[in-house]
């Protein structure tokens, strides 16, 4: 869940200053820290088990690269967005002439965000609303607790899946398909 | 927040008799009943300031007509039936008809309005916007009381999420509707 921290605005910049001196974990959104707090461990399992699945179909295809939780992406400089998926995609396209050693400065492909017991709506719904702003492909909203995916994809009705359906890559990672109950199994 | 009470399959029919031999405030969905437990007092206030707006809008009937809270909707009959209650409501006058029903209105409204409590989980709000956009409804906005933000939702469009500094505009469902973000919190 995320926690607003303090009121005073960021830059880009002084963010990343203030990531070196910090050990916690922190989103920027629209200049304002948010904080984000350790996940639960189904969540993490979750994400954990996705990663997999893509990482696996994404590699053997040489399509490009899967990044880990907590990688921040710039989504905007004004005012200063830097997000952090809970796993994303970034084609091979997308990466190359980039500074990999700071904040990404482009936005991933695909998008997964799994959803904590903590989390409510509208913070869901803004983290959607931003990673789409920022040319992100296809947003997979994962919620445990339903055992439920939510697609998201600019200008087109939220998709709802459930158990028995299959998550499909579409046109962003073509051949990818696995059943959503894939996800919530061990 | 809503309560699971049962697995039996319900009517609607069920439901309209159920309604008038006890007190809970009861949703059908998909055939299933869930209980609604009363809101925290910041719900409430901000359900009632947002029906004051649409209502003044309504401007005594020229508009349409503003519902407010618990207001029972059929958003699907036949094999899943449904009736949800929206925090709050507007139907266009063109879409009203000759006589307001006396049961659970047919009609879905144009705007819907829901208020979510810190208690509202991701999916569930997410299920009743669902809900609501694939009934007909030209726009929903949640209202977020802890972040003081509301989402816009609408058949075929990105969601868009707007701050306390944002106004918050009718489009073209509420023509020369637009209100502060703040307005809806504000005491």
């Amino acid at each position: 869940m995320a926690v607003t921290t303090e009121k005073r605005t960021y830059t880009v910049d002084e963010f990343w200053a203030l990531c070196h001196q910090t050990d916690e974990r922190l989103e920027l959104v629209k200049g304002a820290l948010r904080e984000l707090a350790p996940a639960n461990f189904e969540h993490g399992l979750v994400a954990g088990k996705l990663q997999v699945l893509i990482g696996q179909f994404v590699m053997s295809q040489r399509l490009g690269y899967v990044v880990a939780a907590e990688t921040g992406f710039v989504l905007s400089e004004q005012p200063a967005t830097v997000r952090a998926p809970d796993m994303a995609y970034v084609s091979r396209e997308r990466v190359m002439e980039s500074h990999i050693e700071r904040f990404a400065d482009f936005a991933p492909d695909l998008v997964a965000e799994v959803v904590s017991p903590s989390d409510t709506f509208s913070s869901v719904a803004e983290k959607v609303e931003d990673w789409l702003n920022a040319g992100v492909r296809l947003v997979w909203v994962i919620d445990p607790a339903t055992k439920t995916v939510r697609v998201y994809r600019t200008g087109q009705p939220t998709q709802v899946l459930r158990e028995q359906d299959t998550l499909s890559g579409e046109d962003v990672l073509p051949g990818f398909a696995c059943k959503v109950s894939e996800l919530f199994a061990w | 927040m809503a309560v699971v009470t049962g697995k039996r399959r319900h009517t609607i029919e069920d439901l309209w008799v159920l309604s008038h031999q006890t007190d809970k405030r009861l949703e059908l969905v998909r055939g299933e009943l869930r209980e609604l437990t009363p809101t925290g007092w910041e719900h409430g206030r901000v359900c009632a300031r947002i029906a004051r707006l649409l209502d003044v809008y309504a401007s005594g009937g020229q508009r349409g007509v503003a519902l407010g809270a618990e207001t029972g909707c059929v958003l699907h009959a036949g094999d899943e039936p449904t009736v949800r209650a929206a925090d709050a409501a507007f139907i266009r006058r063109e879409r009203l008809p000759e006589q307001l029903p006396v049961g659970y209105a047919q009609i879905v409204p144009d705007l819907v309005v829901e208020v979510t409590s810190p208690s509202d989980t991701y999916a569930m709000v997410a299920e009743k916007v669902n809900d609501w956009l694939l009934a007909g409804a030209q726009m929903v906005w949640v209202v977020d009381t802890s972040s003081r933000q509301v989402s816009v939702h609408r058949p075929n469009q990105s969601v868009r999420v707007y701050g306390e500094s944002d106004t918050l505009s009718g489009e073209d469902v509420l023509p020369d509707f637009a209100c502060k973000v703040s307005e809806l919190f504000a005491w």
